[in-house]
């Protein structure tokens, strides 16, 4: 190894990562997209490293790999992607390290293949440190696994990639802000949380569409932010929805769907759920104008003719939307609806009568079965008398009908305020009973079956959030001991417990994939 | 008590009266001494003599334009909170508004349903003098918390028949009308008073449209549905019977209607806020007992209040409305005993019934419950004096019972059937003065403090705030130590000159605070707690005849003790740095005024974050009073300057510059 790198291959080698990737601004108008990240282990075994004369057997590389996401987006396969290195370890001692520049990689992604192709250097000791990654996506492409080369030598090695899981937890004081913060998990194993990246309104709702961090500042806050990944999450803009509008949910349409614009940064499409506003607004993400408004009240069939639309789902190119059917003074609640809207027309297509009573915060399709989910919370206890009246309803999206309850709330013993789905078998919700408690149940998709209780406590539970990649995080909004579960999805098992600085209200998931 | 004309009153504190040894300077003054100013000197505590108090005359606002949430601000020691129109709240030493008392007239305004007393439903056109007691409540009152207590006495007949009329008009069509009438008719003397205000308020200010971070979309804006109009009537009577015995009526009318704007960005054309307040007061005071050494006094009271909230659109609550019913009957009975020239003991107890009938608006059935509280007092306080009255002590106990139920109505709601809580507490303080010559004396208290939890908070309010009829009271232990330099002339001009300077500090625990539930409501828990240092300095300067001048200023340090996620940080709502200064010059007829007022950086949330902090306020006030002949003045001032706009509380906008003017005739 010590014949490694001479200085003619430094001087190729940095000019080889010199044209590498500049980091591309996808979007004309404010707001960026999430850049797949991925913890790389690098393993050289025999590669002989030596440092201020002493000999090393071994070499270990901690990497993380960000890939440019419009270059991995566009019809070509050539892609681009910055990497840091986080730790070199040598004859097991860990090592000292320099870069001589940035290392921007331009790589391939073919056909579930890829090669980053040579990047570098990494100075260690006199040795710099020219890499090759090429491998193999697996584990629907949470991992890739190859072979390592080290140029200049022949020294084997191998790698493994494993796509970081990222999470945008927005938390709130409930009376005048909020703030968001961020939780990664490396590696599979290993989390950290970077706190309090932005302010936030008190009443926010985290969201991540077409690739882009929102959050949704509800009642009073009357906003839409946008934050910006690349600037540490700060905010990239803010757009007001109207007095009151008390906006609810998000959707945006990602390049090529119908309905979506050809340049720009795209349009929005965010429930209203103020009495005075009663819509879907369609709103520009270059500059925040509200374009155009999908009218949703003749589709309330409460006294007062306030729909008010909650959570909004984009599927297969058309939006659904849940309405409440509540009137104004939230006492005379209908049966729930689901609206569907077809965005490129910005008309109201189907409406789906609900077989429960307010559909609250859940809204979700789950690929696994096929259907759309829906969390009716029946009345909570307050201004009125509580009565369960929901559960939690499928929907068949290629019918546009709905199945009924799949699991009725009587069976559950409370009133459901959010739902996930992992598979086909496995769901989890959150249930109030009636002495306040907050259970985190399990329950079967397919059969209806309620499983068993993973979580039970006076503490709230204000959100419930399905990865995608086998972890349920759980928000426990105490104030006194605020805190985010995360649990293995496919067992119920608790993985870990990450405290919180302000009780947690909402999570989105950040992670993206290659 | 040089310029002070004592007169015998009651209520819980104590006489001087009579005896001849107890007219001396050092002689003790009871707890239920009422003192009536004639003039500027040292300003004793009227109800205790060992408290910091701030004593504002008549006199001292008759040149001014100002109402009583102004004088307050102005005031060592007191932060206020306004959402810019028709309300505005106190804290006194770092404390919450709900740990303030008010009392108008000797009647307790905080009731149990909850919720801090409006400064702004006390019109100032009536008032005789105010004081406040900083962090400690006088033992002679029926009602204490941790912050202290506010008195405010309305005017009270003059010798011989007198009237007054005054009419005021301003920016934003800030209209003022008030007259009163008073005089001595054999043994009786009767004064009255009506007063009427209203405002637009629809002055302009800065909105973000609730997009902090982006600044391209802030317009200004006249502030919307923030009208106000508001009638007073006020009255009073007193019959003498037999030779010292005074036996008083008081009677005082409010009704007032006003728009409730929101938040800054967050407006309501629609929603809208009634009160109606109805007090009554009858006194007793007999002294001149056992060779003048015993004074006996009893009182009863009785409030109506109704409190109507309409929110016809859901633009600031969820479309609810509220129509609750308050009633409270309170009597007392008190003695002061006057041991020897250097003792006198008082002892109170009273007895105070308060219902509180709430209706939720426009649904059927709306009646949702009713709660009630009985609250049992007893107080003893003693007085001695040593030292040839250079050294007061005055200690005093406090043992209070309460006894709460709850009623569900027929509109049902989180409280399942009926509720009863109750407890017994036993509080206590001490306090000392010294004098160290004529121009030095100490003062310092050690005590403890209670507020119980109030309706909202143990029954909740059948929406959002679930009851906890556990609660335990919230507690504080109040501690303060002054010293207070005054020198009577300055100079070779004559005129009284007073330095005050005051340590205190406030440990608060059991502290009420709301916290979620799972289902999406709030309840009411004992996690709370605060220590709240500072220190207070009062500066009062006279140079010669034509020029006046005074400095207020306050420093404290906030910390949260909670048992969550704020522990450790500042509180909210409280400035570090408060000061206000005040200067006048008479030349000829007329009377310059200048008012200057400063409220530090102030943090809006529990997290303390820089960013959501309010910035500084720096408020300038001038004014000009002439007189004219046939008893007739006029007012002129300028508020706000600089045309300074500022936010308070939650980001609640306040007025910029405004400018009003005054004509008052008295005869």
């Amino acid at each position: 190894m010590g014949l490694l790198i001479p200085l003619l291959l430094l001087a190729l080698t940095v000019g080889c990562g010199g044209a590498g990737p500049t980091r591309a601004h996808a979007l004309p108008g404010p707001g960026e997209r999430l850049n797949p990240i991925y913890d790389v282990t690098v393993l050289y075994p025999q590669t002989v490293l030596i440092v201020s004369g002493l000999s090393y057997q071994g070499l270990e590389l901690e990497l993380e790999i960000e890939f440019d996401d419009a270059s991995l987006r566009d019809a070509d396969s050539p892609f681009q992607a910055t990497a840091r290195v986080v730790s070199v370890i040598a004859g097991g001692v860990m090592q000292s390290f320099s870069l001589p520049g940035p290392l921007d990689l331009q790589g391939t992604l073919d056909a579930g293949r890829v090669d980053t192709g040579l990047f570098g250097p990494i100075q260690v000791g006199g040795a710099n440190l020219i890499i090759d990654l090429a491998g193999t996506l697996v584990d629907d492409h949470r991992q890739v696994t190859g072979n390592a080369t080290l140029y200049g030598t022949s020294d084997a090695g191998t790698f493994l990639a494993i796509k970081r899981r990222r999470y945008l937890v927005v938390g709130t004081d409930l009376l005048v802000s909020g703030e968001a913060a961020v939780i990664s998990m490396k590696n599979d194993a290993t989390f950290a949380v970077d706190n309090d990246l932005e302010v936030t309104s008190a009443d926010p709702i985290a969201r991540v569409e077409d690739g882009r961090p929102f959050v949704v500042n509800r009642d009073t806050y009357d906003n839409l932010e946008g934050l910006d990944p690349f600037d540490a999450f700060k905010a990239a803009f803010q757009y007001t929805l109207g007095d009151r509008a008390n906006p609810h949910d998000v959707v945006v349409l990602p390049p090529g769907t119908p309905g979506a614009p050809a340049s720009g940064a795209g349009l929005a499409f965010v429930t209203r759920y103020g009495a005075s506003f009663n819509d879907v607004a369609v709103v520009s993400l270059d500059d925040g104008t509200i374009v155009d408004r999908i009218d949703l009240t003749p589709y309330a069939l409460n006294p007062d003719h306030t729909p008010r639309a909650d959570q909004a789902l984009l599927h297969d190119g058309l939006i659904y939307v849940t309405l409440e059917d509540v009137d104004k003074s939230f006492t005379h609640f209908m049966n729930g609806r689901l609206i569907v809207i077809d965005p490129a027309a910005r008309s109201v297509v189907n409406v789906i009568d609900l077989a429960g009573q307010n559909p609250f915060e859940s809204l979700l399709f789950s690929p696994e079965t096929g259907l759309i989910y829906v969390g009716l919370a029946g009345i909570f206890p307050g201004l009125n008398t509580r009565a369960l009246t929901g559960g939690i309803e499928a929907i068949d999206p290629v019918t546009r009908t709905s199945r009924g309850l799949v699991v009725d709330d009587d069976l559950l013993g409370g009133n459901v305020s959010a739902v996930v789905v992992a598979s086909a078998t496995r769901g989890y919700c959150v249930v109030a009973d009636a002495s306040f408690r907050n259970d985190l149940k399990a329950w079967n998709p397919t059969t209806g079956e309620v499983l068993e209780t993973l979580y039970s406590g006076t503490d709230p539970i204000n959100d419930i959030a399905y990865d995608g990649d086998g972890s349920l995080l759980v928000a426990v909004g105490s104030f006194i001991d605020p805190r985010i579960l995360i649990f293995e999805a496919a067992t119920g098992r608790l993985l870990a417990t990450l405290p919180a600085r302000l009780p947690p209200f909402s999570i989105a998931t950040l992670t993206r994939s290659l | 008590m040089m310029g002070l004309r004592l007169t015998p009153w009651l209520c819980a504190g104590l006489l001087v009266a009579a005896t001849a040894p107890l007219h001396a300077q050092e002689a003790p003054q009871g707890p239920v001494e009422r003192v009536t100013v004639s003039g500027r000197a040292e300003a004793t505590a009227p109800l205790d003599p060992t408290a910091f108090a701030t004593v504002i005359r008549a006199e001292d606002f008759a040149d001014r334009l100002t109402s009583v949430e102004e004088l307050m601000r102005e005031s060592v020691g007191v932060s206020v909170q306004s959402l810019g129109g028709a309300f505005a709240t106190v804290s006194v030493r770092g404390s919450t508004a709900e740990q303030v008392m008010v009392y108008l007239d000797g009647i307790p305004l905080n009731h149990a349903l909850g919720g801090a007393v409006n400064l702004a439903d006390l019109p100032l056109a009536q008032v005789e003098s105010i004081e406040i007691y900083r962090g400690f409540t006088p033992a002679s009152l029926p009602a204490a918390s941790i912050g202290g207590a506010i008195l405010i006495h309305t005017r009270r007949a003059a010798r011989r028949p007198a009237a007054s009329a005054s009419l005021s008009y301003g920016s934003f069509r800030t209209a003022e009308s008030a007259a009163g009438f008073s005089g001595t008719y054999g043994r009786s003397e009767v004064s009255i008073g009506v007063d009427t205000f209203s405002s637009r308020g629809d002055f302009p200010y800065l909105t973000d449209l609730g997009t902090g971070s982006e600044s391209r979309d802030d317009f200004r804006t006249p502030r919307r549905n923030n009208d106000v109009r508001r009638d007073h009537l006020t009255g009073r009577s007193t019959v003498r019977l037999g030779e010292r015995a005074h036996l008083s009526f008081t009677t005082d009318f409010l009704k007032s209607d006003e728009g409730v704007a929101g938040v800054g960005s967050t407006l309501s054309s629609t929603s809208r806020y009634a009160t109606e307040r109805l007090l009554l007061r009858s006194e007793l005071e007999a002294p001149g007992f056992w060779d003048g050494r015993l004074l006996l006094k009893g009182a009863a009271d009785y409030g109506a209040y109704t409190e109507t909230f309409d929110d016809p659109d859901g633009t600031v609550g969820l479309g609810l409305g509220t129509h609750n019913r308050i009633a409270s009957l309170g009597q007392e009975l008190g003695l002061v005993f006057v041991a020897d020239a250097h003792q006198a003991l008082s002892l109170l107890t009273s007895h105070r019934s308060e219902t509180a009938d709430l209706v939720r608006k426009g649904t059927e059935p709306s009646g949702l419950g009713t709660a009630g509280r009985d609250t049992l007092v007893a107080t003893i306080e003693d007085q001695i004096s040593l030292a040839g009255g250079r050294l007061l002590l005055n200690p005093s106990l406090r043992a209070e019972r309460y006894d709460n139920h709850f009623e569900l109505g027929p509109a049902g709601g989180i409280v399942p059937g009926s509720l009863v809580a109750g407890e017994s507490r036993t509080t206590g303080k001490v306090g000392f003065r010294i004098r160290a010559g004529a121009a030095v004396t100490v003062r310092g208290n050690a005590g403890t403090f209670l507020r119980l939890p109030d309706f909202n908070e143990l029954f909740g309010n059948r929406g959002a705030v679930r009851g906890n009829p556990a609660l335990r009271p919230e507690s504080g232990r109040n501690a303060d130590l002054g010293i207070i330099f005054i020198r009577p002339r300055l100079g070779t001009h004559p005129g009284p000159s007073r330095l005050e300077l005051t340590l205190f500090e406030t440990n608060a625990d059991d502290l009420i605070l709301f916290v979620p539930t799972p289902e999406g409501t709030v309840l009411a828990t004992n996690v709370g707690g605060a220590r709240i240092r500072g220190m207070e300095m009062t500066c009062e300067i006279g140079l010669g005849r034509r020029f006046g001048g005074s400095l207020n200023a306050t420093r404290q340090w906030t910390r949260d003790l909670s048992d969550w996620f704020s522990r450790g940080k500042p509180l909210p709502g409280r400035p570090r740095d408060e000061l206000s200064a005040g200067a006048h010059l008479d030349l000829g007829l007329g009377r310059f005024t200048y008012t200057f007022t400063y409220v530090g950086p102030n943090f809006t949330n529990l997290r303390a974050t820089a960013d959501q902090a309010l910035a500084a306020r720096y408020l300038h006030d001038i004014g000009y009073r002439r007189r004219l002949s046939h008893g007739l003045q006029t007012i002129l001032e300028v508020k706000n300057i600089g045309d300074s706009h500022t936010y308070d509380v939650a980001r609640f906008p306040l007025p910029g510059r405004s400018l009003e003017g005054r004509l008052t005739w008295a005869f």
